[in-house]
């Protein structure tokens, strides 16, 4: 007989709220859909709901109830994550995962044919749960026969277990099960009860063909889930095929081209894996190990994600070529970042004077030779402060289209210093005539920033960009005009 | 010494979301710079100018009135641009008021704009200022030509180009494009900086309030922010450093000044003129009016002080040439009347007895003693004060006509400033700074409505003081409080002009349809001198004209504010028993403590009763002095022999506003205009702490009188209660007529009255659920919502015979003639005590009404839908089934479920359930062409007991008139020991009781030292709790939050007034929760 089992882990974004803010869990806590007033309450801790705190109120009705009440969003990504971070541990109990799509906290376990590593289904169970305790998750666990059994037993079990290992006894003990305990709509859930049915067994009672005709497709299918009309196979999620490999070496090694093939062999490798989900890879990480148990960790990208070997190889070179390493390297761990590739058809088209596929290449490899960061454009910013003004970005793809100014008459510049320069008490003897003021006072709800700007002609008619803001006795330059 | 300038581009905080001072901080800052003059130059308005001018002549500084202009773009390749306009002299202000008006009637609500050739039409005794950033004189690359020639040719030599200055980066190339031009247009150049707070420290709220205009936090404003704080009004010397390049710039700002000549005091404000009698004058018109309406107000026999008083009225009337404003009162009222829309006259003009001849007010004057003075004084040279309340539902009516009458230009309605309160402060402040929307929620919930920011809040809310982003937080709420932060309508206050109205203040749209409102508050248009005429919308009259129309249309009397009879000894009994709900003004919990310990016997008794439950008297200390010597328990002193005419009607006690003038006349040799600033100033006295400069005098000259200095204190304090909400005699006057008329027809018409409250719903102090309640406990049948029975109001129907009786349903009562007038009333039950139950009535032979709930009382349910489904039944007889009804009525699933969860279908289909099961199918195939009869099995469902009947009635429609929620819990409330209401009222004083009930309201008043007052309900009646702050702050969730609550507490009874002292609140165990009734919590 096949084993199922549903692990809950109830209020999963809850849960997660108050792992990233534990000093929340003192006082009420909720999840709001939102970081308004008007939005809902998703989830509450025990604190809350003591002092009247419901899911479904607003957040600014249920500080009525908790004047005190902390709330948070949790946003979908970091609910994903968590999914992702309980399958990976639940792997160590079954090989075989389903994450319910739509109640994120439910899990179903594949528990046939673990005999004999667990010889008891409650030893198993509880190992599960403790191993879920040890990251700080609160989680019960139901094990029987059926999908909608293990779930709705999860959902309602008190103790934190139940192990059901007679399908009769299962059925009897899902029917008991309040629909309250299950992840129906709120609305149909009133309608229900208003009607007079609380119970799985009660639902089971009312007509499916009526059920459909009345509260939707939605319900209908519960109704047949319950009754075990519908049956669906566990459907797990595949583990992670690695895009990463290691090479360890006998000896440490310095050489570029010593370390360079067996990178390229393993690169071929990952590449393959790549191709295999129709993934292209935009991203080679590197981890050196070396022989003095110290790291260094490198990445390197190119110009778009890609399948070919032999241009990432030889940005790898690039970048290794650069590396000053201070002890010979033991292992090498090569990773890659991989996205799904889109067809191109690009290629089909005839190219303009402008290549930009060639200036990517080259961008890339100039990023693999000097660095991640040494590619840059500067971005407008929207401020007083002339040094808040742009800010430099990586830059990663240069413009489709070139679009230059045309200017008729060239006018004055004005060139930033990469940092501003005190002015020293023999160049302001220098100064013959000053331009201004104008005065930059702005961010006082920050640190404050207050300066009274101007310029300056020296005797040599250098004319000088300078400010004062009382931290240097002359002031400072912060640029020169051309 | 520093030569001094004129600031002449100032904008206060009236310019909304931009300016960061008050107008009067502005002036009193140039005061203390010791500035000649300085303008005040909102954007787009005059909101400021009348503060400002009120300061400016306390100060002695000049004020100039202007405006800047939004002036929109002449092509859409151009952007907008302004200009300075200040008011050289009347007609320039009137042009400024015009143009404004033009620009903001164009836009919507919050937004202007003029076109060039506008403000030219309008230059006549305008200067114009012309410059300042963006403008099309400093833009580079714009063409100013086109602009220039027009408007040089318009102003002339009243042009100037203004050179602001505010250390900008761009300002030096733009202030040498502005001078080049101004040389080329032959402008000369006026020294400026566009003043947007008094002080500097003032520019971090300035860059707040820019966020909010904007939208935006402080971190993404960006340029949108001021660069530095430049922005403040200057000192002379500062001033003069500014512009020390130019000091003729400067110098010309006084020449500006000296040119701006117009002060506001110039207004003069003349009443439009009603169309009159050929041959007649306003003023002869009004004495004919008057005349002719005292003689039919006392059938011809108008006792002579009565005559004497009206001839003193109207002469002064005519001396202060007020004849309009009375003609246009009665003209208001006869339109009413003419429409039959129930109205009547308040406030102070029931003090005046040309009021009540012209039917505007209807106190007798005979049946009270008020002072005229209040309404009218030839010393105070102010306008009188007319409140006129109209019937909630139609007031709207009267609005329109009002407008119609007298034309858009020449009415318009008073503006109501909405300022920063603490909550507002907070959230606006906290959402700029980038607080996060849920923690300021927190915050703001934590904080009172009005006062200060407290900052015990914010560490309850968790917030940190010592964070830099909490102290900001902090600090620029406190700076924000009182600034005004838009523009709403008065509740009811009309300007009407006999000049255009748009020459004494713009008019702009409001944000309600067909409404304009101008740009003045109440207190600016009484500043000025101008009056207005208050139309206020009151429920109890619509209430009082439905029950009217109920009692005619079914047999009765035909009954009118007018014709009920007066001293109905058991309408007085009933009000003496607080059998109060649903009575405009009484009803509240503390008016129905304090009406077994009054015992009101007579109208004044009622008019006392109004005045005395309310926080002046309270917090004055008057309440208990007053009544023990109503009942003989301490004896009527009066401080002085000659403050007993002012005190000897509340027995040596003031009760009244007008009291408080009198006897500030009397014993402190007040003049009438010094008592009625008094009464300002008691009003505003928290706000501006102005009662503190009447301290010394009162006393000292009350001393001076020979009055003991005790006393002249305690006179100050009560005074200084007075403040917090002194409610005037006249204001009661009229009041207790409306109170009695509805505690009358209660009384004697308690089906109908009954009907006409829950039609007029929402209104009073008690919801739907206690309203029947009552009912039921006075013996009026009430029937449940029925889709066979039932319109969209509630309605009368004939009560039920003896025999069905028998099956359990109670009769309403019959009619019968009202001792001797000819009158029908419904028979009278025996009086009991506070919220007991009556006795079941006696059964006549004249018909008796039940009341049918209607319609509209089904949450949710449109009426839309209602009018469907009474039209489809009247059309073609009852529904047979729940699909006959959905498909004769196209009725939605949600309706159906509406309808059959409030059991209104209970009459055609007997299971709720199965109907509701029902209902969604029905609802489809109610709109398919062609339905199959199907064989779908119909499962069982278990039947609604008592209980759960009247739950899911609550839950459908807030009430139930099958039962009580309570009720079907008693058997196991009375296994635990716990007794019902009457059971409670039945223990004695001093008595422990445990007592559980449902919470129907919840009070906490101001005055009353942190107490909290309960009414908790069941089936048999109320018990008031009283809880202490120590026994609130021990339960507080349950204190402030459970509708379903146990208080253990001792029985305390005075005067035939039982409250339960609560000393510990529990959660009833063993009991399921009954679906609560909506509490009215805090109101």
């Amino acid at each position: 007989m096949d084993r199922l089992a549903c692990v809950d882990v109830p209020s999963l974004p809850l849960q997660l709220l108050l792992r990233t803010r534990p000093a929340w869990r003192a006082g009420p806590a909720a999840v709001v859909e939102a970081d308004r007033p008007q939005a809902l309450v998703l989830f509450v801790n025990a604190a809350a709901h003591r002092t009247g705190v419901r899911v479904g109120q607003r957040y600014a009705a249920a500080l009525a109830f908790a004047a005190d009440l902390q709330a948070a969003p949790v946003p979908a990504s970091v609910v994903d994550e968590g999914v992702g971070r309980i399958v990976e541990r639940l792997r160590r109990y079954s090989p075989h995962i389903e994450p319910a799509s739509e109640s994120p906290g439910v899990f179903w376990l594949d528990a046939s044919g673990l005999d004999r590593l667990y010889p008891r289904l409650d030893d198993w169970a509880e190992a599960i749960r403790a191993d879920l305790a040890a990251d700080t998750f609160v989680a019960r666990v139901a094990v029987g026969t059926t999908r909608f059994g293990v779930y709705a037993l999860a959902r309602s079990a008190r103790a934190g277990l139940v192990i059901c290992a007679d399908p009769a006894a299962e059925r009897d003990a899902v029917e008991r099960v309040s629909l309250g305990k299950l992840d129906f709509d709120p609305d149909v859930l009133s309608r229900l009860r208003v009607l007079g049915v609380e119970t799985v067994g009660d639902f089971l009672q009312l007509p499916a063909s009526g059920l459909a005709a009345r509260f939707g497709a939605d319900v209908a299918a519960w109704h047949r889930r319950a009754s075990g009309v519908d049956w669906s196979p566990l459907v797990p999620v595949p583990a992670g095929d690695p895009l990463d490999r290691q090479v360890h070496f006998d000896a440490p090694v310095r050489d570029v081209d010593r370390l360079i093939f067996p990178i390229k062999r393993v690169l071929d490798a990952i590449l393959v894996a790549a191709a295999r989900r129709a993934h292209a890879v935009h991203a080679i990480h590197l981890t050196l190990v070396l022989d003095n148990r110290t790291t260094v960790r490198e990445c390197v990208r190119p110009a778009a994600p890609s399948l070919d070997a032999v241009s990432l190889v030889s940005l790898v070179r690039l970048r290794l070529d650069t590396l000053s390493l201070p002890a010979g390297v033991v292992t090498v761990r090569v990773g890659a970042g991989a996205s799904a590739t889109e067809p191109q058809s690009g290629h089909l088209l005839p190219r303009g004077m402008r290549d930009p596929e060639r200036a990517h290449r080259a961008l890339a490899r100039v990023r693999a030779e000097l660095g991640e960061t040494r590619v840059v454009s500067a971005r407008l910013d929207d401020a007083h402060v002339p040094a808040l003004q742009f800010t430099w970005v990586p830059c990663e793809r240069v413009p489709a289209t070139a679009s230059p100014r045309v200017v008729a008459a060239r006018s004055l510049v004005r060139r930033f210093f990469p940092s501003p320069v005190p002015i020293t008490h023999a160049e302001a003897a220098h100064i013959v005539r000053r331009m201004g003021p104008y005065d930059v006072s702005s961010h006082w709800w920050e640190n404050g920033v207050s300066r009274r700007y101007g310029f300056a002609r020296t005797e040599d008619d250098d004319l000088w960009w300078i400010y004062t803001d009382g931290r240097a006795a002359y002031g400072w330059r912060q640029g020169r005009v051309e | 010494m520093t030569a001094t300038y004129v600031p002449l581009w100032c904008k206060s905080n009236g310019s909304f979301l931009e300016g960061a001072s008050h107008p009067e901080e502005l002036v009193l800052e140039a005061a203390r710079f010791e500035l000649p003059a300085i303008a005040v130059t909102d954007r787009d308005g005059v909101y400021g100018i009348v503060r400002a001018h009120v300061t400016a002549r306390d100060e002695h500084v000049k004020l100039i009135v202007g405006a800047e202009v939004t002036v929109g773009a002449e092509t859409p390749a151009e952007t907008a641009s302004r200009i300075v306009l200040l008011a050289a002299d009347r007609r320039g202000y009137a042009n400024l008021c015009r143009l404004l008006t033009i620009g903001r009637q164009r836009r919507p609500k919050g937004q202007s704009e003029v076109s060039w050739s506008e403000v030219c039409a309008h230059a006549e005794g305008l200067l114009a200022l012309w410059g300042g950033e963006g403008s099309v004189l400093v833009r580079p690359g714009a063409d100013p030509d086109a602009i220039a020639r027009p408007i040089g040719e318009a102003f002339g030599d009243r042009l100037y180009a203004l050179a602001a200055r505010h250390h900008r980066d761009t300002e030096v190339t733009e202030e040498a494009r502005l001078r080049a031009r101004a040389a080329r247009y032959g402008l000369p150049v006026v020294a400026a900086v566009e003043v947007r707070y008094h002080d500097r420290a003032r520019r971090p709220l300035q860059d707040v309030l820019t966020c909010l205009r904007h939208e935006v936090t402080l971190h993404t404003a960006g340029r949108r922010l001021a660069p530095n704080a430049h922005h403040a009004l200057a000192d002379p010397a500062a001033f003069a450093a500014r512009f020390a390049d130019d000091p003729a710039a400067v110098a010309r700002t006084l020449d500006v000044a000296a040119r701006a000549s117009f002060s506001l005091s110039e207004l003069r404000y003349r009443y439009p003129a009603e169309r009159v009698p050929g041959g007649l004058t306003s003023s002869a018109w009004l004495h004919q009016l008057a005349r002719e309406g005292l003689r039919t107000r006392f059938d011809g026999a108008v006792p002579a002080s009565i005559a004497a008083q009206l001839e003193r009225e109207l002469a002064l009337i005519d001396e202060l040439d007020y004849g309009g404003y009375f003609l246009t009162m009665y003209e208001i009222v006869a339109f009413c009347r003419s429409r039959s829309i129930l109205c009547q006259g308040r406030g102070s003009a029931a003090n005046s007895i040309v009021c009540y001849a012209l039917g505007v007010t209807a106190v007798d004057p005979r049946r009270i003693d008020l002072l005229f003075e209040r309404f009218l004084s030839k010393e105070r040279d102010e306008p009188p004060d007319i409140d006129l309340d109209v019937m909630h539902e139609r007031r709207e009516e009267v609005i329109q006509h009002i407008y119609e009458k007298y034309g858009r230009s020449h009415a318009a309605m008073v503006a109501n400033v909405v300022r920063y309160r603490p909550r507002s402060a907070v959230r606006d402040v906290g959402k700029a700074l980038g607080v996060p929307a849920t923690s300021l929620d927190r915050l703001a919930k934590l904080l009172s409505h009005y006062g200060e920011i407290d900052e015990d809040a914010l560490r309850h809310a968790g917030l940190d003081l010592k964070a830099p982003l909490h102290r900001h937080l902090v600090e620029l709420s406190r700076a924000l409080l009182d600034a005004p932060r838009h523009l709403s309508i008065h509740p009811g206050g009309f300007l009407l002009g006999h000049e255009p109205v748009h020459d004494l203040v713009p008019i702009e749209n409001a944000t309600m349809e067909g409404r304009t409102v101008i740009q003045w508050d109440k207190d600016d248009v009484e500043a000025v001198g101008l009056f207005k005429v208050d139309i206020l919308a009151l429920g109890a009259l619509s209430q009082l004209d439905r029950c009217f129309r109920l009692i005619d249309t079914h047999g009765g009397p035909h009954l009118s504010m007018a014709t009920i009879p007066e001293g109905d000894a058991d309408t007085y009994a009933m009000i003496t028993c607080a059998e109060t709900i649903g009575v405009f003004q009484i009803e509240s919990r503390a008016q129905m403590s304090m009406l077994p310990r009054l015992k009101p016997e007579n109208y004044y008794d009622l008019v006392i009763q109004i005045s005395i439950v309310r926080p002046g008297p309270i917090s004055g200390g008057m309440v208990h002095p007053y009544l023990r010597r109503r009942d003989k328990e301490e004896p009527v002193v009066y401080p002085h022999p000659s403050l007993e005419p002012v005190l000897k009607k509340t027995y040596g006690v003031p009760l009244f506003q007008e009291q408080v003038m009198r006897l500030a006349i009397v014993a402190a040799d007040y003049t009438p205009g010094e008592a009625d600033q008094l009464r300002r100033d008691m009003a505003a006295w928290r706000r501006s702490g102005r009662l503190e400069r009447h301290r010394e005098r009162l006393i000292t000259r009350m001393q001076a009188k020979g009055i003991a200095p005790e006393f002249a204190e305690r006179v100050f304090q009560q005074i200084r209660g007075f403040g917090e909400y002194g409610f005037p005699e006249s204001h009661a006057a009229s009041f207790a007529l409306i109170s009695y008329a509805a505690s009358y027809l209660r009384c004697h018409f308690p089906a109908a009255f009954t009907c006409a409250l829950l039609n007029a719903q929402p209104m009073g102090f008690y919801s739907v659920a206690t309203i029947v309640e009552d009912a039921k406990r006075q013996g009026v049948e009430m029937r449940p919502i029925d889709v066979l029975m039932s319109e969209w109001d509630a309605t009368l129907e004939p009560a039920a015979v003896d025999g069905d009786r028998e099956t359990g349903r109670h009769g309403g009562r019959p009619l019968q003639e009202v001792g001797g007038t000819g009158q029908m009333r419904e028979t009278p039950t025996e009086a009991v005590g506070a919220s007991g139950a009556r006795p079941a009535p006696a059964v006549g032979q004249t018909p008796a009404w039940a009341v049918r709930m209607g319609l509209r009382f089904v949450k949710g349910l449109s009426e839309a839908a209602a009018a469907r489904l009474v039209a489809a039944r009247v059309a073609d007889g009852p529904f047979t089934s729940i699909a006959d009804a959905a498909r004769r009525a196209d009725l939605d699933e949600g309706t159906l479920r509406r309808l059959v969860g409030a059991g209104a279908f209970d009459t055609v289909d007997q299971s709720r359930r199965r109907a509701l099961w029902e209902a969604p199918v029905a609802a489809r195939e109610a709109r398919q062409p062609l339905v199959l009869p199907g064989a779908e099995a119909v499962p069982g469902f278990l039947p609604l007991d008592a209980g759960e009947a009247v739950a899911w009635d609550y839950a459908a429609s807030l009430h139930s008139v099958r039962g009580h929620p309570l009720a079907a819990l008693r058997p196991a409330l009375r296994r635990l020991g716990l007794p019902d209401a009457r059971g409670v009222r039945q223990r004695r004083p001093g008595a422990v009781v445990r007592y559980a009930g449902l919470v129907i309201c919840r009070q906490r008043p101001a005055t009353a030292s942190n107490v909290t007052f309960m009414t908790l309900e069941d089936e048999t009646g109320f018990v008031n709790v009283v809880l202490w702050e120590r026994v609130f702050d021990a339960f507080p969730v349950l204190a402030r939050t459970a509708s379903w609550l146990g208080v253990t507490g001792t029985i305390e009874s005075k005067h035939g007034v039982m409250h339960l002292i609560a000393e510990r609140l529990w959660m009833p165990e063993g009991v399921p929760p009954p679906d609560p009734i909506a509490s009215r919590d805090f109101r």
